[in-house]
This record gives structure tokens, C-alpha cells and sequence, in this order.
């Protein structure tokens, strides 16, 4: 059982997910914030968040409150203690701008969210399959040395 | 459009009355006055300050091209904007499809049925929407095209999508054009998609001819489908236009429409001639 970070402002895509995740062979455990000022209160474990425990993977959508997408995963990814997490952005948008800011903003991979949702069945099962099942994620490991 | 009061300032009644009839075909049907004065041509209006005949349809022009490019923003910008609560809706009947088919009673599973069904729709109709939005003058990319080549491709791709039929499709005589690949063969997918879809033979027969004068090619699509009431013929090129009870031919009935907007973006036209039963003639004319 994994543990999964969702930052999503919809209510309807945040249930969406989990239950899209229900549909995968194994349960994993997923917490959601709203917008990125929460997330990374999450991650930094502040105020009500003391006791949130360390996320394997990040789910992120780009277009949020306050603080958006991009800039989470800006802050994220120049955080010594974050940036190892892998952070997988979930978007509707196509736009070619908000996939290479992604990846020049070191994103560990790009998904846009298909209308069908079967097909959306399907990526959140790849993304088992590959990010929760297949690869070694940074977590097991040992502590980062300091001068990564 | 909003229509002004037009007042047309002339020195020669006759000019004057004409301009007036270009107005009126314009549009502009109540409101324009004719006074004659010693000046050359003017009118008094907010939007247009004219000095001849010629200015004058250039201007209309021009009005009715921003009007039509404020249309396809507008409509771009709606359809892409209702994509994100239709993602919501569809989803969750999709889930509800699903999870509960068979677990409630027989109304629900029907109820279900028709609003998956009905979102599938309106997908349908907002991506032809979009499509149709995104086809305009700045986006054409004009180059010499072998048609042979192009019907060859649109035939092979269909022959895929329906292999339920034993389709003949005949193609003679096609000559080389200067227009938009993508959009033509856009055009083509739609009408040999028409002639096999709109038909109920177990084996559709399509042929495909041009025939050219001195200014025109004029591409022929016949098939052997159910054909087209005289009634209809012009209503069916427009926006979201379905002859048919939606169970028996699927789809969102914009595809003619997106036809008609393209081959007119090729200063040609496109129309139909047909007998019930007895299937339908579409041509569409490009210049050479």
C-alpha cells in the first residue's frame, strides 16, 4: 500500500481519482489538498498537518488556487527534503506551454486527463503499474546526501 | 450586428438609391435615409464613413469577416469551456454505468442508459463544435494536391471503420488541386463517411467523379444511400442539422456544415441533388 499526495481545487476530480484508484488491484492510501499553499503545508508538515505522513508520489493538476501548479512544483522540486518525491502532473490542458513549463520545471512525467472514463481508468492504473509497482521509488531508499 | 441609422449624403440620386440597395442587401434593411446635398457621398453613421460604391462593399466585408471571426472565437471559446463540467458529468454516469447497471431496478439501468447516451452526444456535438471553429482563413496551408491520392487514403481509412459492409467505392478521372490538404481530406472522410453511413444496402456503392469548365473543378459523390428529401437539401448544411431519428444514424450533425465551411473557405460550393430511395449526387466545386 502506497501512500498518495492529490492536489486538486475540484471536489468532483478529487472523488473521481480515488475512486478511479479503488478500480486498481491493490488499495493504495490517498490524501487531498486544495490548492498549493495547502500542499505545501502538507508536505512541510505545518500547522494541522504535524502528523502527515511522507508521500510516495505527488498527483498535481496545474490549474489551482492561490498558489497554482506550476509554482508548487517549482518549490518543490528546489526543496532539498521534496525534490526527490516524484511529482506526476494531471491536467486537462493539451497546451504544449504547459507541458514543456512542466518539464523544464522538472516534472516527473506529464498526463492529460481523457474525457472517457475508462480511459481514465487506465492511466490511474498505469500509473500503479508503473510509478507504485514497478519502479524503486526515492522513499525506500537512504537519505539524500547533501551534496545532490 | 447591431444595425445603425444610415443616413446617405449624395449629390446624385441615382448613386444614392444604389448604395441604399447595397445596404438593404446588406442587412441593413430599415433606417437608412437618402438626403441630397452638394457633397460628394458620406453617411452619417457611427461605424461607417463611406466615399464610393467600391469603399463601401469593402467595408461591408470586412464587417461581415469580423463578425464571423468573433463567431469562432466565441464558439471556440464555448465549446472548450463546457469540456471541463461535461469531463464531470460524463464521468460520473460513466461511473454510475459502471458500478449500479443491474444492482438497482430496470427504470434505473434505462435511466442510466439515456444519460450516457445523451453526454456521448453532446461530446460529440462540442468536439465538431471546436473543429468547425478552428477552420478559418489564417490556418489554410495551401499546396498541390493529387486527389487520386487523397480519396485513395480517405477510402482505405473507411474501409476500415465499417467492416461490417462490403463497400465499393469507384473513383475516375480526379485531377491535381491547389487547396488545404487537411481540410480537404476532412471534407472527403465526411461525405464518403455519408454516403456509406446514410445507407441501408448490404453493400454500398459509391463513385466518385470530376468533371471541370473553365474555372471549376466539380467533384461528384454518388451513392446508392437512402437519399435526400428536395426539402431538405439546404437545411442539411447547416449547424447541428439531423434528418434522421438520432438511433437509426449516429452522429452529431455538424459534419456538413464543417463541408460547407470548408469548400467555401475555397471560394467553391458544395449541394446536393438526390431522389428518395435512390440515393444522392453531393458535388463540390474547387477553381482550378
Amino acid at each position: 500500500m502506497a501512500q498518495i499526495l492529490l492536489i486538486e481545487d475540484n471536489p468532483g476530480d478529487i472523488l473521481l481519482t480515488i475512486e478511479a484508484f479503488k478500480e486498481c488491484t491493490e488499495c493504495h492510501k490517498i490524501d487531498s489538498v486544495e490548492d498549493g499553499i495547502e500542499a505545501l503545508k502538507y508536505l512541510r508538515k505545518q500547522g494541522k498537518y504535524s502528523n502527515s505522513p511522507d508521500p510516495d508520489i505527488i498527483l498535481l493538476d496545474l490549474n489551482l488556487p492561490k498558489m497554482d501548479g506550476r509554482e508548487v512544483l517549482a518549490v518543490i522540486k528546489s526543496d532539498l527534503n521534496l525534490k526527490t518525491i516524484p511529482v506526476i502532473i494531471l491536467s486537462t490542458s493539451r497546451n504544449s506551454e504547459d507541458i514543456l513549463t512542466s518539464y523544464a520545471l522538472k516534472a516527473n512525467c506529464y498526463i492529460t486527463k481523457p474525457v472517457e472514463l475508462d480511459n481514465f481508468i487506465k492511466i490511474i492504473n498505469s500509473i500503479d503499474n508503473f510509478w507504485l509497482k514497478t519502479v524503486k521509488l526515492p522513499k525506500t531508499a537512504s537519505k539524500v546526501p547533501s551534496n545532490v | 450586428m447591431n444595425k445603425p441609422v444610415i443616413t446617405i449624403m449624395h449629390n446624385d440620386a441615382a448613386d444614392a438609391e444604389n448604395i441604399k440597395n447595397i445596404l438593404q442587401q446588406h442587412g441593413y434593411g430599415t433606417g437608412i435615409d437618402i438626403s441630397l446635398s452638394n457633397e460628394s457621398a458620406k453617411f452619417i453613421d457611427p461605424i461607417l464613413e463611406i466615399k464610393d460604391q467600391s469603399e463601401l462593399i469593402r467595408i461591408l466585408k470586412e464587417k461581415a469577416d469580423n463578425a464571423y471571426r468573433e463567431l469562432d472565437n466565441f464558439t471556440y471559446i464555448a465549446s472548450h469551456d463546457m469540456q471541463e463540467p461535461l469531463r464531470m458529468v460524463s464521468s460520473y454516469v460513466q461511473l454510475l454505468q459502471k458500478r449500479y447497471v443491474g444492482k438497482l431496478d430496470k427504470d434505473a439501468d434505462e435511466f442510466i442508459e439515456y444519460a450516457v447516451e445523451g453526454v456521448k452526444r453532446i461530446k460529440a456535438m462540442l468536439d465538431d463544435l471546436l473543429v468547425y471553429s478552428r477552420i478559418n482563413i489564417q490556418s489554410m496551408h495551401i499546396t498541390d494536391i493529387d486527389t487520386n491520392e487523397l480519396f485513395a487514403k480517405s477510402i482505405a481509412e473507411l474501409k476500415r471503420n465499417f467492416s461490417k459492409n462490403e463497400i465499393k467505392i469507384t473513383c475516375r478521372n480526379l485531377p491535381n488541386i491547389k487547396a488545404d490538404y487537411k481540410l480537404i481530406s476532412l471534407m472527403v472522410n465526411q461525405l464518403l463517411n455519408n454516403a456509406i453511413k446514410f445507407n441501408n444496402n448490404d453493400s454500398p456503392v459509391v463513385d466518385v467523379s470530376c468533371e471541370r469548365d473553365e474555372n471549376m473543378y466539380y467533384f461528384k459523390v454518388k451513392d446508392n444511400g437512402i437519399g435526400i428529401d428536395n426539402i431538405h437539401k439546404d437545411k442539411i448544411f447547416d449547424f447541428f442539422q439531423k434528418l434522421n431519428n438520432h438511433s437509426a444514424f449516429q452522429g452529431s450533425g455538424m459534419g456538413l456544415a464543417i463541408c460547407k465551411k470548408i469548400v467555401e473557405l475555397h471560394q467553391g460550393k458544395i449541394w446536393v441533388e438526390s431522389v428518395p430511395g435512390n440515393g444522392s449526387i453531393f458535388t463540390f466545386s474547387i477553381p482550378h
